[in-house]
């Protein structure tokens, strides 16, 4: 079963993500074919569903958010996010953070970004930027499109 | 009566083989589509970003985003029409003629048969430019609330029926 917070994060990367993109569509827990025998925590396919997408895993701490980034790393999205919740650093993940080393493939630009999962008053869950993603040269334009035809979003802009 | 649903469904097929096909070329090739893109990607970020500084109370000191946030919806929008209009038409819309913009489109929906519904976002966004910029009475809650909403379904809406100018990394 997944952590309850991990879950509640959903909705606070959903707004971050609302916040810096231009009218995403927004999905929670879903197949991206990009991203093949997982389910990505939250997607948020870009310009009404047609734009870039932006894929994220949630962890409650960084050292499992880490542990997603080999996946992340064969995804097929331009832009990929861990999130996890801050203070959850130990040692080694903190390392990971501060060399970013883990973040970049070999040989090809992009960068995973990072987002910190914050707990404000009234428990209410907030998300900031830690790092941002760098775009990886993996277009999904087609993806982006059959998909945003054949599945509803959580948030997304109305045109009428 | 089957016969004309499925022409009809043919026909609107191609019709959109035909736009897309007709401006996938333009936005390829023209840094002039990115450019207004984001110009108004530009523009959306501050309407949007000014809209959460505006003070929930008005207290003295305090200054109200409200024009300036319906202003640049304003401005948004033109410069997104541009984009669509010089990936469609290698041309974009007059500068001092805004509402030849909106005529622009409302042919090009209707020669294309593109469903127009979002243009009337645009329309209403182009008839307040003046009361945003100079009028001298208040903008009221409700008129800036309406504005940013405004340019939002004018977005969904180009990006609905134009989904190829989506496409390509932003201009740095």
């Amino acid at each position: 079963m997944r952590d309850r917070d991990e879950l509640r994060a959903r909705e606070a990367v959903a707004h971050f993500l609302i916040r810096r993109l231009m009218v995403p569509r927004i999905y929670f827990e879903v197949e991206w074919p990009g991203l093949p025998r997982r389910r990505v925590d939250v997607l948020a396919l870009d310009r009404n569903g047609v734009g870039d997408a932006h894929i994220v895993e949630i962890r409650r701490s960084a050292r499992h958010a880490l542990d997603s980034v080999p996946y992340l790393l064969e995804a097929r999205s331009p832009y990929r996010w861990i999130a996890f919740f801050r203070g959850t650093e130990d040692e080694q993940s903190l390392g990971s953070l501060v060399s970013q080393t883990p973040l970049y493939r070999d040989g090809q630009a992009g960068r995973i970004g990072v987002i910190e999962i914050v707990t404000m008053a009234f428990d209410d869950l907030g998300a900031n930027l830690r790092l941002a993603a760098e775009r990886f040269p993996t277009p999904t334009y087609e993806l982006a499109r059959d998909f945003s035809r054949s599945h509803q979003a959580v948030h997304q802009f109305g045109s009428d | 009566m089957e016969d004309e649903t499925h022409n009809s469904v043919l026909t609107d097929r191609f019709t959109r083989h035909l736009i897309v096909a007709m401006y996938q070329k333009s936005i390829e090739q023209s840094s002039e589509v990115r450019h207004f893109r984001a110009r108004a990607d530009s523009f959306f970020a501050a309407a949007r970003d000014l809209s959460e500084l505006e003070p929930t109370e008005e207290a003295s000191g305090t200054h109200s985003y409200r024009p300036a946030v319906g202003l640049l919806a304003v401005h948004c929008c033109i410069a997104l029409a541009d984009a669509v209009l010089v990936a469609t038409e290698g041309e974009r819309g007059k500068r001092q003629d805004h509402a030849e913009a909106a005529r622009r489109l409302d042919s090009l929906c209707t020669v294309h048969k593109i469903d127009r519904r979002g243009l009337k976002h645009f329309k209403w966004l182009l008839r307040n430019k003046n009361r945003f910029a100079y009028d001298n009475s208040r903008v009221e809650p409700a008129e800036f609330v309406d504005a940013k909403i405004k340019m939002e379904q004018f977005y969904a809406w180009v990006y609905e029926q134009f989904p190829k100018l989506a496409e390509g990394a932003d201009d740095a």
